[in-house]
């Protein structure tokens, strides 16, 4: 990528504390995401796969400065949001959106479509006329695909694909730099998630715009990002090119990841008797020292139970964060 | 068709249509004169998007239908026809001959009380087992699903358990009295990919050690293609192509199936360039002249509007669709 | 599938709005409807119907003294022992019943929304402030605090109103503030903090009109409980102050005469059950056609 990365994300941290019961003073903590590193340049996409519980969404969210409890620094364009006044944060707003994964529940039910998708707008410039409003507004649904004719309906009228590009469409009328996705595509059927699919890859190349794609369908993540991140319980295990990724990757995790996808074809059948991976993702609240993958990891061993692994950037295609990477 | 059992198949679904509201066949048709087999120790996916009817036959076959749904034609289990019988006679075989796996098993399993409690009352409504019997069956089962330390864990409440785990409960529970058919409505679709293959292993082992019958309903042609012998592509209620799994996938004929597989994301695709999409969107009801698929179908002659094709034996499958296949069968 | 349905059939342009819908199926509950109408008689008669008598409900016939029941005559229901017009003073109580009802409840649910919307969106230790406040005030016994007004206030008719308003908001602040808990982690104001807007902007513009039909429907039972708080508080004589009469002080007088003059008691009290049953009705109409679970 030339010049400096448009989002750099450094050491981020969401630590949520749960209270056992009002009067006890010993509390637990969930350590959603931990210490994670990246960065993203413009027009580059990135995706974050990982199970539920890996912090994937978590961290979608805290890039947005949308979680109070997250530490750590997040730089865009040379500036850290932490420590940004609110009204800068405000205009650093307007150019990173969200795309969320539930496309009716991301919809105010007891608004209009085009009320929707002008009111970013209408909030970040209170000063422009309701034409003008309008205006941009029917502009930017024929965009993403919806006739002029559905601008005065609400949500519920429409199906979970159109729910999406009018999701798609509020957060366009921005113009943002970047575009958080948090699985955008697993609430939609196959046909209509090659729609979405090809809109984003469309509004990609036609605005350079940089997305954060985070998903669990690794088919999804592969045809549409350029570099890949892999999550294990709120650590990033691995991170690379795509095809380094999806080539040759090195961490057993992502290895098991990728075997797991159930896979179309005839080669498929029966795939399922390969080496599957035991047991469940640990879980966050008071993780164990050392790996975080070693209870279920085929290469563990005793250093993996003393030390944790910190992400190794010998190799330039894919860093990853293993004692005994392959 | 190839059958790996020669006897009679266990859940014979025959012309089964569905309608929704309305009296007699009017109000709205979801499924439209479907049939399908499912034999012994076989596993047949039924593959659609939502609005395809694929849940709702899946229920009219428990005797679950919500209110206001009728169903009409023939559910032959083992047999014996069990469609329209009375609720008191279908609870005698549902849990015993017949059993279904939801795909959210947390709104399944009644939170306030112990795995063990739930598990039992069906082994001790169902077998006459005395709750001793019966708790130990039920952890043999558990153990089974390979919950580790059954034994113990059996008497958790739902909630002390993980997604996964809680969906290998539901299995076992379904399980229990050993039921000649097992419907499985989308198991897998609330799970992680780590935890998908570990359930469909269990699922094909289910099969092949039990001989248990399973029909799994489902979206993802990923699972249907690991796991499944024969599938149903249904659209808008009606079967459009029904074969073999592997012929079906590594050949598909019906446009609708073609369309569904070039628009997955996968190997074959080059990462970045704009995918195959069918345009268009589902229209509900499963009652209009012609072929359900033609408003979306880019193949389409005249006659799809007007005349529903039927279902017809091609190229080792069966397909309803004017275009497809039609030269092989001249040929 | 009715998603599909909806969005298939519905071809029109406009779309019905989800209150839009609310109101078309309020609209065919026919019980309902009907206490709508039978509402909108008792209010016709209680605020029009007096000016059409020649005198006032205090005014004094000493020609007509305990009047008996003559629907000919010009005191159709007859007169009290002070030789009051029984019907013209029930239809004067109602108004002053029906004000104090309707504009309690408003001021009741205008105040508890925007109180329970900012403790429920904001959370934290000002959540915990703000409700800490409400179970204070509702642990303290209403007639307590009722006294206490009428103690710095007087016994007016404005320190009545503070009364049911201070009785009646508690318990839908607590209603309201738990519909904003439940809509804050919702993905559309996840949706609209990404997008900008300020806390301010996004209760008054998502959370309170996604809070109103739990509202709508409450705001209707608290006419009710306001009409009932005030009768009661009349009753016990901490309400309107004679010559003044609500439907309260009239049941409170005529339960004292009940043995020697039954009418006294049972105009009134005719008027504020109906009112009450059909104001029930009503909303059992509105909770039907506004169930919060049917989005």
């Amino acid at each position: 990528m030339n010049g400096p990365p448009l989002l750099t994300v450094n050491n981020l941290t969401v630590h949520f504390r749960l209270r056992r019961s009002l009067l006890e003073r010993s509390s637990v903590v969930v350590k959603a995401v931990d210490g994670v590193g990246f960065s993203l340049g413009t027009g580059e996409s990135l995706g974050v796969v990982g199970e539920s519980g890996c912090g994937k969404s978590t961290l979608g969210k805290a890039i947005l400065q949308l979680v109070p409890e997250s530490r750590g620094e997040v730089i865009w364009l040379g500036q850290d949001l932490g420590t940004a006044s609110s009204s800068s944060l405000r205009m650093i707003r307007r150019e990173m959106q969200m795309i969320f994964q539930d496309p009716l529940a991301s919809l105010d039910p007891k608004m209009t479509v085009e009320r929707i998708i002008g009111l970013p707008l209408r909030t970040f410039f209170p000063g422009l006329s309701r034409d003008e409003v309008r205006r941009k507004v029917l502009e930017v649904m024929e965009e993403v695909g919806l006739p002029r004719s559905v601008a005065g309906r609400y949500p519920h009228q429409f199906s979970g694909g159109q729910c999406q590009r009018i999701g798609i469409a509020r957060v366009l009328i921005m113009r943002p730099k970047l575009i958080v996705c948090d699985e955008p595509t697993s609430a939609l059927d196959i046909s209509v998630q090659a729609q979405i699919i090809n809109l984003l890859l469309q509004l990609r190349q036609d605005y350079q715009m940089s997305l954060l794609f985070i998903s669990h369908n690794l088919a999804v993540v592969r045809h549409l990002c350029d570099r890949v991140m892999v999550l294990y319980m709120g650590k990033v295990v691995e991170i690379g090119t795509r095809d380094a990724i999806f080539a040759s990757p090195r961490h057993p995790y992502t290895r098991v990841l990728l075997n797991a996808a159930p896979r179309v074809g005839n080669e498929a059948r029966g795939h399922y008797s390969r080496v599957s991976l035991q047991g469940e993702p640990g879980s966050p609240v008071n993780p164990p020292p050392g790996c975080r993958f070693q209870g279920r990891c085929p290469r563990a061993s005793e250093i993996c139970r003393k030390e944790e692994p910190q992400l190794n950037g010998a190799r330039e295609s894919n860093q990853v964060a293993c004692h005994h990477p392959h | 068709m190839t059958d790996k059992c020669a006897d009679l198949p266990v859940l014979s679904v025959k012309h089964l249509s569905i309608y929704f509201g309305g009296r007699g066949h009017a109000g709205l048709q979801v499924v439209n004169n479907v049939s399908f087999e499912v034999r012994a120790g076989e596993i047949v996916g039924i593959v659609g998007e939502s609005g395809s009817g694929k849940s709702q036959i899946l229920l009219s076959i428990m005797g679950l239908l919500p209110d206001g749904g009728r169903a009409a034609g023939s559910v032959r289990l083992l047999g014996r026809e069990i469609l329209g019988l009375p609720q008191s006679d279908l609870d005698g075989l549902r849990g015993a001959a017949m059993s279904m796996v939801f795909q959210d098993p947390m709104t399944c399993l009644t939170p306030h009380l112990r795995i063990s409690r739930q598990m039992t009352e069906v082994l001790v409504r169902h077998r006459g087992m005395t709750e001793r019997a019966a708790l130990s069956a039920a952890v043999r089962m558990l153990e089974l699903v390979q919950i580790p330390d059954a034994r113990h864990r059996i008497q958790f409440y739902p909630h002390e358990f993980s997604g996964g785990m809680r969906q290998r409960v539901m299995v076992a529970t379904s399980l229990l009295c050993r039921p000649a058919v097992l419907l499985a409505d989308e198991p897998t679709t609330a799970l992680d990919v780590t935890i998908q293959a570990q359930l469909l292993k269990l699922f094909a082992d289910i099969a092949a050690e039990f001989g248990t019958a399973i029909l799994i309903v489902t979206h993802d042609f990923g699972v249907v293609s690991e796991l499944c012998d024969r599938i149903v592509v249904l659209y808008g209620g009606a079967v459009m192509e029904t074969g073999l799994a592997p012929d079906i996938i590594s050949d598909p004929q019906h446009p609708y199936t073609r369309g569904l597989l070039a628009a997955m994301p996968g190997l074959h695709q080059t990462p970045g360039t704009q995918l195959f999409t069918i345009p268009g969107q589902i229209l509900p009801g499963a009652n209009r002249p012609g072929c359900p698929f033609c408003q979306r179908c880019t193949d389409k002659i005249p006659v799809c509007a007007t005349e529903r094709p039927v279902l017809r034996a091609g190229s080792g499958r069966h397909i309803a669709c004017h275009v497809a296949g039609r030269a092989e069968v001249v040929a | 599938m009715s998603d599909a349905i909806t969005a298939q059939l519905d071809q029109d342009v406009r779309g019905i709005s989800p209150l839009r819908a609310s109101w078309l199926r309020f609209s065919r509950n026919r019980l309902a409807v009907a206490s709508c109408g039978v509402m909108a008689l008792i209010c016709l008669m209680c605020f029009a119907l007096p000016l059409c008598f020649p005198f006032t409900g205090n005014d004094a016939d000493f020609a007509n003294l305990s009047a008996p029941v003559n629907l000919a005559s010009i005191h159709p229901f007859g007169t009290d022992d002070l030789g009051r017009d029984l019907f013209l003073r029930t239809l004067e109580g109602g108004r002053m019943s029906l004000l104090l009802g309707f504009f309690g409840a408003i001021v009741s649910v205008v105040v508890s929304v925007c109180y329970g919307a900012v403790a429920g969106y904001l959370g934290g230790k000002i959540d915990a402030l703000m409700m800490r406040t409400v179970d204070v005030l509702l642990s303290t016994p209403f007639m307590f605090l009722v006294i206490l007004i009428n103690l710095m206030l007087g016994r007016t008719n404005a320190s009545l109103f503070l009364a049911v308003v201070i009785g009646l908001w508690l318990t839908p602040s607590i209603i309201a503030r738990s519909q904003a808990v439940s809509l804050r982690n919702r993905e559309f104001i996840y949706a609209a903090r990404a997008g900008g807007m300020s806390s301010a902007q996004i209760i008054v513009q998502h959370v309170i009109p996604n809070s109103v039909n739990v509202v709508i429907v409450y705001s209707s039972l608290l006419v009710l409980e306001a009409i009932l708080t005030e009768s009661f508080l009349s009753f016990l004589g901490l309400g309107i102050q004679p010559p003044n009469a609500s439907w309260g002080t009239l049941i409170a007088e005529g339960a004292q005469q009940l043995e020697s003059d039954p009418r006294l008691l049972i105009l009134p009290g005719a008027f504020l059950a109906l009112t009450l049953l059909s104001l029930n009705y009503i909303t059992d109409g509105l909770r039907d056609a506004f169930d919060p679970n049917d989005r």
